[in-house]
């Protein structure tokens, strides 16, 4: 192959006369202007600004916009049961926390004031029927909760 | 909004896909395909993974779309995620994303003349197979640059904003990809198309 001697690489200097070739063929092309005779390096620049202006010959299929929408909305829905379910769970793991914390200091103090409580006053209180009936409201509101979630995430 | 203040489709647009308007994010995926596709297409060359990686695009768009501040057009922002996820699978598969900096190449300007003249050589329809051959070997980072610059019109500071580079940088890819798509187009690399 006959090749000119490799010389140092000088192709990462800058250029400006041909960096102003290249923008004039560009600008030329996007205006529309006849081509100017006897500039050759100016006409492989308009012809490569012409090529690389053309769009890919392969496209897009004609329902990706409504496939992606599609997708991204199911995306989106398990996306917001996701956080749904991590809130749940993480409600969860405080109450059990909160219980367990709650159990923890009975069993370590209730020694100590246990025995001044007094036992009539205790059941009176139990006696009374609002506080079973505000017992009941509680859990029927809780029993709902769990049977409207469950109805939610299917 | 203040009825002094021009319309700003973006952000109609933005908001609309926001408040969950039936129909809003499939227009603003049609609106923005062509340049995703643009985008992807160029730097990943194979199509079903370029359609992939383009519907990826909008399911991010669609998952962060709260997070756009309006600081640059909504077209600049979505192609800076097109672009970033094009980037990453390049990585992922371990292909040179720009190309390396040798010294012994043959200097591209001292292998230039002013006198070849491309159509007198080649006929048309083998210049544009030429070229498309010679822009599918560049690195992918400068086809990027240049379909940005030369198909979608953007300008160099756009660019920089979607790619992240600097506009020298920016305006370096384009004169060296510019100059090496002449060199190949006047036969004096020597690559087989």
């Amino acid at each position: 192959m006959n090749r000119e001697p490799r010389l140092p690489d000088t192709a990462g200097e800058f250029d400006p006369l041909e960096w102003a070739a290249q923008e004039r063929a560009l600008a030329e092309e996007r205006a529309g202007l006849p081509p100017v005779a006897g500039e050759p390096r100016l006409r492989s620049y308009r012809l490569m600004a012409r090529v690389l202006a053309q769009p890919p010959q392969e496209e897009l299929p004609a329902d990706f916009a409504w496939c992606t929408a599609q997708r991204a909305e199911r995306a989106a829905a398990a996306r917001r049961s996701a956080d749904a379910r991590f809130e749940r769970n993480l409600q969860l793991l405080l109450v059990l926390v909160f219980a367990a914390t709650g159990s923890g200091a009975l069993m370590a103090y209730a020694g100590a004031w246990l025995p001044s409580f007094d036992g009539g006053a205790v059941a009176g209180l139990l006696a009374r029927p609002w506080l079973w009936a505000l017992a009941a409201c509680l859990g029927l509101s809780r029993l709902y909760d769990r049977w409207w979630w469950r109805n939610l995430l299917g | 909004m203040d009825a002094c203040s021009p319309p700003n489709p973006d952000r109609d647009l933005v908001d609309a896909v926001l408040g969950g308007t039936p129909g809003a994010f499939e227009r603003l995926v049609h609106t923005y395909q062509g340049l995703c596709w643009h985008i992807v297409y160029r730097m990943v060359r194979d199509p079903e993974d370029a359609r992939e990686l383009c519907q990826e695009t909008f399911l991010r768009v669609h998952q962060c779309l709260h997070q756009y501040r309006q600081e640059s057009a909504l077209k600049s922002w979505i192609a800076q995620v097109a672009y970033s996820i094009a980037l990453r699978h390049l990585q992922r598969k371990r292909i040179p994303l720009a190309e390396a900096e040798t010294g012994d190449g043959p200097s591209l300007l001292e292998n230039l003349g002013d006198g070849f003249d491309l159509e007198e050589t080649f006929g048309d329809a083998q210049v544009a197979h030429r070229l498309h051959a010679a822009i599918d070997a560049l690195p992918p980072v400068q086809r990027a640059v240049l379909t940005l610059y030369h198909l979608e019109e953007a300008s160099i500071p756009e660019i920089a904003t979607i790619t992240g580079l600097a506009t020298g940088t920016i305006k370096s890819h384009l004169f060296r990809a510019r100059l090496r798509l002449r060199e190949i187009l006047e036969g004096r690399l020597g690559v087989a198309v």
